[in-house]
Formats: structure tokens, sequence, C-alpha cells
């Protein structure tokens, strides 16, 4: 096992304790699933050789889905790739005409990491790295920096909206250039798909697209590619909370959403993206619901059918479904024994049948939920675990029997209707309406 | 003539009219028995008051001539039989006397009991004949119909029952209390009685004997249910005696008894068919057992079917009484062997009936892709193995899958009869369902759907479909057996403590931490760079810090000069080596990561300056024979 850095010590401690996913240190507690993780390692290997990949990562409420994929996130900055997560929600969607898919797209911009910065916010770095090696070849050759870019940005203009992409880089390299740092943030805003209308976009930096609901795939090609331009390996894209496109009501709205995934799908299989990867996360029922979930899409759910021969130990996870065993008592016990390795030193450690005995505890009070979903009940233990650590004379028999450890009741299921999260698209040049 | 006449009260007239009756031979049936009653008030106080031995025999004979006269008339009848049942044995030996299988008055025929208790007396054991006959002639016994429409069949399986019971006979305790006639003449002058006795010894009296009595009644209703299904299909059928059908619904002892050609023919059939493989059109099999075929096959004629073949040693798929349908027509079903022959296809054990749904449910889901898959025949043969049943019913079984397999299982009627279904079965139909839906490795969205509509008419929550093919298996939980009462409003019961906490396997925990070993030094591998991989990546510079180029080199050398820079100090170094901020941090940092696995710049209220990696680049610096000078905050 790697050092222990005290940052992840306490990002993680600090994170089990808010009931969320740490973002750092995660293979300090990662309990098992060996062979999933080097299957997906294989494909973050895949993804900086050029390659693509897809994955989605099906698991029950509390089996673990987001830790996996910060995980993997983990993973793949270490990597050297670039990485835009994000989670959807009622007003961010893969596909929208209200300009939710934007929202998304701003969303991921908005937490797009490097291993410098894995904590979001990355893309100015991203940007100014690759401004800054523009401008040191510039030097060299002693040609200007801004046509330097645009040699260097030409192929993008194969692509869809690459001409604009590459125009707006342009114009941050002005900005720093001129020291017009509003010409800078509005670069930067546009990367991020903040603009919400072409007509402010044209003002502030003459390009006349934005990034809209119709192009965020478009543009996370485009990113993966500038990436690369960049020096990093390529470009992973986490979307997680995938349920919340089958909780769309409008079975218009999901078929478009699931459209664009098989997009993405086809791309990845066929191999006609590179150096870019998904990751997917949703529940089996976001998967296998036949009227509303990712198998009511004919085309996707061939795609997705499982060898299921790949059971009792024998897994195969050569197919783009990655599924997530709920976890098991045993499981929730090693995982805890991760927690106190990490929360204190080896001669101060609680003894296992301290474990066992807050476990018992722990289903005492709500059940077999305990380890099914086990946020609250890491999460209790970290605050025992803070106590003991805070009152040394206190005994961990004394505390158990006190603790509050409360059921973790799962995620909303409310139905989202089309239109929710909708943004005013203020004075663009078409108006939409409605029938 | 009044009903009782004597010769003193008669008129003349009257007395005339029985001169000439006697005179004409005493044969004329076409007087009014009171002339022959008048005649036999003689006979009979000759007989028990005379007690004349000389012509006894004679007086029998005449008596029986008398009653046969008048065949129609009850009270010759009546009051004849009743003599010639105490006479008759004067006339007749013990081993003559027949026993009756017609129950005549409300008593035992004497004549019965005397010849069962001297049988006893003698210490005989009783055969089968006697105690039907006793039986039949018992006022307290019951007879149901079988025992009357299916006369024949009743006294020959009743017989054979009984000698398979009492190979020796039923042998009777000797009651203590003797037979005594006693006989109240038909012309009511007088009373007289009988003391019959066997070698000059008493003959005890049965009439109070219960015992043999109830053994009788065990072994008619045996045998009368037997024979319910044979005495139906004649109620329907009077002309049906001597069909294959009759002749399949006799029990099995009694083909010998009952031989038929046809019978013999069937079975040749059957076993050609069987040897084919087992499926025939349904038409073509009621065909053979009906000589005839029908538009529409009901589910009588597919039990009677099915019954005719079972007791030949054929079975039927789909078997009518349990299938969740009857099949068509013009469809095929399954014959097979059965190994024995069976009479009661209907008695079957509960988990065959849960067996059968769950298959019925396995196949539903199998087919919902179109078509059957290999590896999901065999996960269905295999549900067959595993379940706990008898060889026979196995057999059934794996017919009826044969079938659901060739027929396609309809969701509505699998509705219906889901709705029978306990709770109790639920888990096990849930586990059957998923392991069919995983059995050819794909689940197909066709499949799921019918998973999620078998669910559903199970009342289960539909979202639990998709947790349990998830899981790939039902939890192996406890079963609900009986769903728990809300209980009376009240004082409240404190839940009970549970007597441990959850067992935790050992074996299970070190195999995960064996697992979770290897994912460490997987991640272990990616997170731990070596320090010696970079470094040579960007040659091409020349440059202060290996790996760097002179401007990000020059920039680290300056911030290495102290432990805190500001944001607007560091904007302002930056810009003095000609870079961009954020790039130049993500370079830097990039650069430390890389060679020292740690950034150098920590963003925080500014930045701050790793003292290890700047420790570690000084040392390197020295090294190379340069100083960086170092202002120590």
């Amino acid at each position: 096992m790697s050092k222990l850095k005290p940052r992840e010590r306490d990002a993680i401690v600090q994170a089990l304790r808010a009931g969320v996913v740490p973002k750092l240190g995660l293979r300090h507690i990662q309990v098992g699933r060996v062979r999933e993780i080097e299957e997906l390692v294989k494909d973050m290997d895949r993804i900086s050789d050029g390659g693509s990949a897809i994955r989605f990562i099906i698991g029950e409420y509390g089996s673990g889905k987001t830790f996996f994929m910060n995980l993997i996130r983990l993973v793949a900055l270490e990597k050297g790739l670039v990485v835009m997560f994000a989670d959807l929600a009622p007003d961010r969607r893969i596909h929208a005409t209200g300009g939710q898919a934007r929202g998304l797209y701003a969303e991921m911009a908005r937490n797009l990491s490097t291993r410098t910065k894995p904590d979001g916010g990355a893309l100015a770095s991203v940007v100014e790295r690759f401004v800054s090696q523009a401008h040191r070849d510039a030097e060299e050759r002693d040609a200007p920096t801004g046509s330097v870019i645009r040699e260097r940005l030409g192929h993008f203009e194969e692509l869809t909206g690459g001409f604009e992409f590459a125009e707006v880089i342009r114009r941050y390299w002005e900005g720093h250039e001129t020291g017009d740092d509003e010409l800078k943030s509005a670069a930067l805003r546009w990367l991020r798909g903040e603009f919400a209308t072409r007509t402010d976009a044209r003002k502030a930096l003459g390009v006349r697209t934005i990034i809209d609901d119709a192009s965020v795939y478009d543009h996370l090609k485009l990113m993966s590619a500038f990436v690369c331009e960049a020096g990093y390996k390529g470009l992973l894209v986490g979307l997680d909370e995938m349920v919340n496109l089958y909780k769309l009501t409008s079975s218009q709205a999901r078929n478009a959403n699931y459209e664009q995934i098989l997009r993405i799908l086809n791309d990845v299989l066929q191999g006609s993206a590179e150096n870019l990867g998904f990751l997917m996360g949703g529940t089996p029922e976001f998967l296998m619901n036949t009227r509303r979930g990712l198998y009511s899409y004919e085309a996707l759910q061939s795609r997705l059918a499982e060898n299921t021969f790949a059971r009792d130990g024998l897994v195969d996870l050569s197919g783009p479904v990655v599924r997530l065993a709920s976890l098991t008592p045993e499981d929730l016990f090693v995982l805890l024994a991760n927690v106190r390795r990490i929360m204190q030193d080896d001669a101060g450690a609680l003894p296992d049948d301290a474990l066992e005995a807050f476990m018992a505890h722990c289903s005492d009070r709500i059940g077999e939920a305990y380890f099914r979903t086990p946020r609250n009940t890491v999460t209790a233990f970290v605050n025992l675990l803070s106590v003991l650590e805070q009152n040394p004379g206190v005994e961990w028999s004394d505390l158990i029997e006190k603790i509050e450890v409360s059921e973790d009741l799962g995620e909303d299921m409310t139905e989202v209707d089309e239109s929710t999260g909708a943004q005013d698209l203020g004075d663009d040049d078409l108006i939409s309406f409605k029938l | 003539m009044p009903y009782w006449p004597g010769y003193s009260d008669i008129s003349p007239q009257c007395r005339a009219t029985y001169l000439d009756w006697l005179a004409s031979g005493r044969n004329d049936a076409s007087y009014n028995p009171g002339y022959m009653f008048l005649y036999f008030y003689g006979l009979e106080r000759r007989f028990f008051v005379d007690q004349s031995n000389e012509d006894a025999k004679d007086i029998v004979q005449e008596v029986r001539r008398l009653q046969s006269l008048y065949p129609d008339n009850h009270s010759v009848r009546r009051y004849l039989g009743e003599f010639l049942d105490i006479a008759m044995l004067a006339e007749t030996d013990l081993d003559a006397i027949e026993p009756i299988f017609e129950r005549q008055s409300w008593e035992l025929p004497f004549s019965l009991k005397y010849a069962i208790g001297a049988r006893i007396d003698k210490g005989e054991n009783l055969t089968a004949d006697w105690l039907l006959s006793w039986f039949i002639c018992h006022p307290e016994t019951n007879l149901r119909t079988p025992a009357t429409r299916c006369r024949d069949e009743f006294v020959a399986l009743f017989r054979m029952r009984f000698d398979r019971r009492f190979p020796d006979g039923l042998k009777v305790t000797k009651p203590r209390k003797s037979l005594t006639a006693s006989y109240r003449a038909a012309s009511s002058e007088f009373q007289g009685s009988a003391n019959p006795t066997v070698d000059g010894k008493p003959v005890p009296d049965i009439s109070g004997l219960r015992k043999p009595v109830e053994i009788a009644q065990e072994l008619a209703d045996e045998v009368m249910t037997d024979l319910d299904k044979l005495s139906r299909f004649l109620g329907r059928n009077p002309d049906g005696r001597g069909s294959v059908e009759a002749h399949a619904l006799l029990p099995s002892e009694l083909w010998d008894a009952f031989p038929s050609e046809e019978m013999d023919r069937l079975k040749s059939w059957a076993s050609t068919i069987v040897d084919r493989g087992g499926l025939v059109p349904l038409e073509e099999v009621i065909g053979r057992l009906e000589g005839e075929t029908s538009e529409k096959i009901g589910k009588r004629q597919m039990t009677g079917a099915a019954d005719a073949l079972a007791r030949l040693g054929f079975g039927l798929a789909p078997d009518p009484r349990f299938a969740l349908r009857s099949p068509k027509a013009e469809e095929p079903v399954v014959l097979f062997s059965l190994g024995e022959p069976i009479e009661r296809l209907e008695e079957v054990s509960d988990s065959y009936r849960s067996a059968l749904i769950e298959l019925a449910l396995g196949s539903f889901v199998a087919h919902a892709d179109g078509r059957i898959a290999d590896p999901e025949r065999r996960a269905l043969e295999d549900q067959v193995s595993a379940a706990s049943l008898s060889d026979q019913e196995r057999r059934r079984l794996r017919a009826n899958l044969e079938w659901f397999l060739a027929v396609p299982p309809d969701m509505a009627l699998l509705r219906r009869k889901l709705k029978e279904v306990g709770q109790d079965s639920q888990a096990a139909m849930r586990a059957a369902l998923v392991g069919a839906a995983h059995a050819d490795g794909i689940i197909h969205s066709d499949e799921v759907a019918s998973i999620e509509k078998i669910y559903k008419a199970l009342g289960l929550d539909p979202a639990l479909a998709y947790s349990d093919l998830h899981a790939g298996e039902v939890a192996d939980g406890p079963r609900t057996v009986r769903a728990s009462k809300p209980g009376r409003p009240g004082e409240a019961i404190p839940d009970l403590e549970k007597a441990s906490g959850p067992k935790l396997d050992a074996t299970r925990i070190a195999a995960i931490r064996s697992d979770t070993e290897r994912v460490s030094s997987v991640l272990g591998q990616i997170f731990d760079v070596e320090e010696e991989e970079s470094g040579a990546s960007t040659p091409d510079y020349q440059s202060q810090v290996a790996g760097l180029d002179p401007k990000h080199g020059a920039l680290v050398l300056e911030v290495l000069t102290r432990g805190h820079w500001s944001e607007t100090e560091f904007e302002k170094i930056c810009a003095s080596h000609g870079l961009m901020v954020s790039g130049a941090l993500e370079v830097v940092n990039e650069w430390a990561f890389e060679t020292y696995d740690e950034a150098l710049l920590d963003e925080y209220d500014g930045y701050d300056v790793s003292p290890e990696i700047a420790e570690a680049v000084k040392e390197k610096m020295s090294a190379e024979g340069r100083d960086v000078e170092v202002e120590t905050t």
C-alpha cells in the first residue's frame, strides 16, 4: 500500500463524516472489486493510447457506484488524463432543448480536473498550458503565437464546431497578450458553455456559435482533442446519477437522451472516438426497465446485452456494463478495518471485536441496510473513531451502544418533467414555443 | 275376501271358489291370492305347530312353488319368503346354501345368519363371498352408486382385495348368543320358533357382530372409490362398457378379468409415439381413445385421456389437472412413459405443483426472445432435476417441460394461476424466473419485460425485478410463511433483541482481504510513480531544472527561494518570466508530480511551496554543482 498523505487522510475523514465519497486517497479504503478495477485501469490505458472506452457502472443504491467512479477518476488523473465529471440532475441532461444539456456541459467543464488540480476548475490551466506551449514554439520559430495556435488546432476545423473552438483559444492568447482580462475570462466562459446566446458570444468574442444543447457531445470530442494537444493523454467523462434520465416522464425526451447515449456508444465501439472515455453510473432499474430504462431503447438494449455466464466468480467484463454487487457484511468489515487503519495508528487501533460489536449494533438498529447502504454506517464509525481520538480515556465498549445510526432511505425517484431546468433563452435568434 | 281370510269367516261362495282352486291343481294365479294364503296357513301350521318332519321337505317345495306363482305380489313375496327363509333349513344342507348378493329386507336373511353362524361355529374362516353377502344384506351398510352400476366389477374387485388382505379368509370370533328363529305365522294364529342346529349343536347368532361388517365396509369403500371414474363414465355413456376408455378406467387388477383387445393396440400405439419423441397432436390422442374427434376438446376429455393413458403406464403432458392451460385440438401434446401404471394422477405433492408453475414461468421467460437457446433449455432441465420430487413426479415434470418448450405459454392464463400462488413460493419463483432469464447468458429486453409482467402478476414490486436480475439470484433469505398481522392496539411489545450480531464469515473476510491487497498493489503501481521515470521526457531544452523548459525552470528556481507567495506576487514573477499563471502552475506542478510525486505549489491563500521538494531540488542542484539561494521564512 502506498503511503497515506496527510492531505488525503483529512480529505477522506472529512468526506466520510459528511457522508459523501472522498475525492482523494480512495485507494486506501477500496475493498475488493479487483477484477473490475483491473479492467477499468486497462480502459484508462487504452484511452491514453489513443483509444476509447465506455462503461456503464450499474449497482444498487449504496453499492458504491460513485465511490467506484471516483476511484477510476483518480486512476485516470494519475495516468495523465483530464477528467470531466458531473452528476445528472433534472436540469442537467445529455440531450435537451431547454438548455439542460448545456447545463450538464457547464457543470462538467467547471469540474474539469487534472492531476495537479484534482478538485476541478482546471480548465484555465489546461488552456494556458496549451497556449504557453504554442507561445514557446512561436518564440523558437519566431512566428506570431496566434498563427501557431491556429496551425496547431488546424485539424479542429474538420470537427463540428472546431473552427470556433480554435478561435476562442486564440482569443484567450490575445487577451493575455494585450492584458485584456475580460477577453480571457470571456473565452473561458465560452469554453465552459456559459454563454446562453450567440449574440452575447459574438459581442464578447466575435464567434458565431456557442456550446449549446445540440453540440455537447461534439464539444466533448473537441475537448478530448484539445487536451491531447495540450500534452495530456486524453479525456475521461464521468456521468453519475443517470437514473435522472429514467425519471423523465416524456418518452420523447427520454429517447432523445438514449439516442445520444447510443451515438456515444457507437462512436466508442466503432473506434471513431479517440482519447476519450465515458463512465456512466446508474441503478439496475435505469438499465433494465423495459419501459423507461436503457432497455426500452431497442438499439441500446442489443448492444448492452450481457454475457452472464460470468457469474459465480467468473466475470466477463468485456461488455460495456460493469455490475457492482452490493456489499456484504464481510465487505463492510474490511472497509471498516481500512477506515480504522487510516484514522488510527497501529498502537491505539480498535480491536476487531470492536468492529464486530459496532456492526452488530448497527444491524440491530437498521437491519440489513447497515451493509447494503453503508453510507450512514461508515459515517457513524468515523464519528466513533473521532470521539475516541479526542477523548483518550474513553473505552470503545462504553460508546458503541450510544451510537445513533439511521437508515439510508435511498434516492428520490420523483418523476421529472421535460421542461424542468429549462433556461430562459433570452434574446436569442429563435424563441422556443410549444403547441 | 278380507285381507286376513279364515275359512270359517268367508262366505259360501268364497268357500266354493277355494275348493275349486284346490281342485284345479292350486296353480291358477288368476284367483285371488287370498285363497292361496288360506292354503298356505295350513301348510305353515303343519310345519311349525305339528312339527311333522317326514313331510317337511314337501311343504317347503310346495311353498316355493306357490311363491313363484305370484311373482309380483308383495305380500306373497314377504310372507312366503319369511317362511321359506326359516323352513328351508329343513330341506337344504348347510353347504347348499348360497350367499345372497341382494338386499331383500331390513334384516339379515335367516339362512345367511345360519350359514355364516354355522361356519363360524365350525371354526371356518369366512370367504370373500360370505363376507360380501353379509355386507350387502346388512341393513346398516352403505353402498354407493359404483357398487350397483358396476356390480360385476365391484364384486370381482371386492373378492380380489379381500383375498389379498385375508389370504386365509376372515377369522371371526364366535358370538355367545345362539341363533333362534322366531316365526310369526302369516295367519297370525300362532308364533313358531326354531332352534336350528348344526351337527346337533346350536348355531351362534351373528346378527350382533359389527367388526366383520366394518371391515367389509372399509374394503367396499376402497373398491367403490377405485370404481368411481368408471362409474361416472358409464353414467355419462350408458353404452360405454367395453370401450377403450371404459376399460382404461378399470382398476388395473381387473384387466385380466375384463380383457380388451383394443387396449393392447392402444398400448403399442402409445409406445411408438413415445419412441418417436412423444409429441403428437391432441386430436390424434383423443381420436384414438374415443374413436372420434370433435372440434373442441374439453378439459374433461383431456382428464379422461390422461387417466386412461396413465393406467397403461403412459403420461400425458400437459397434465390437464394442473396445467396452466389446455392445449387446443391441433396443438401437440407430449406422451411419455410413466414407468408404471398410475391410477390416481390427481394425487401429487405440493412441491410438484409449485415446480410446475415455476417451470411454466421459466419457460415463459425463455420463450420471450422468440426462441429457446440450449443453455435456457439446460437451465430449465436443471431446475427439474433440482426439485425435491419423487422419481415419477420428476418424469411428469420433465414431460411438461417438453411441452412448455414446444407450445409457448399464455400470459393471461398464467396470471390467473399466479393469483393462487402462496407467498412462500414467491421467492422460489423469483429465483426460477431470474435463473431462466440468465440462462442463455444474455438478458434480452423481452425477457426483462416478461419478468416485469410476472412480478406484477405476483403482486411484487416491479423494482424488485431489476434488483433480482442485477444480483443474478434471489437472496436466499428466510421465506415469509405467513404475512405478519398488525398487532392489536395497546401495550407495545419491545422488539426482540437479536441474540447475536451478524455472523461474519472468516474465510470470506480473508478472501476479500486478499482481493483488496491485489487492488492495493494494482492501484499502488499507478499512484506511486517511480521517480526515475521522468526527467528524460523533455530533453530538447537546455534548462536549469531537469525536465522543464528554460522559462519554467527559471520560474521554479525563483519560486524555491521562498516558502510562500501571495497571489499577486506569483502573478508578477510569472509575468516576469513571460508565463501565464494557471498554465505555469499546471506545468510546474505536473513536473513536480512526475519527479517527486507531489505538487510543488499548493494553492492556499496564495501559494505554498512544498518544503520537501524545495529541499530535494536544492540537494540535486548542489550535487550538480550549482547553488540555489533559498530564503528561509
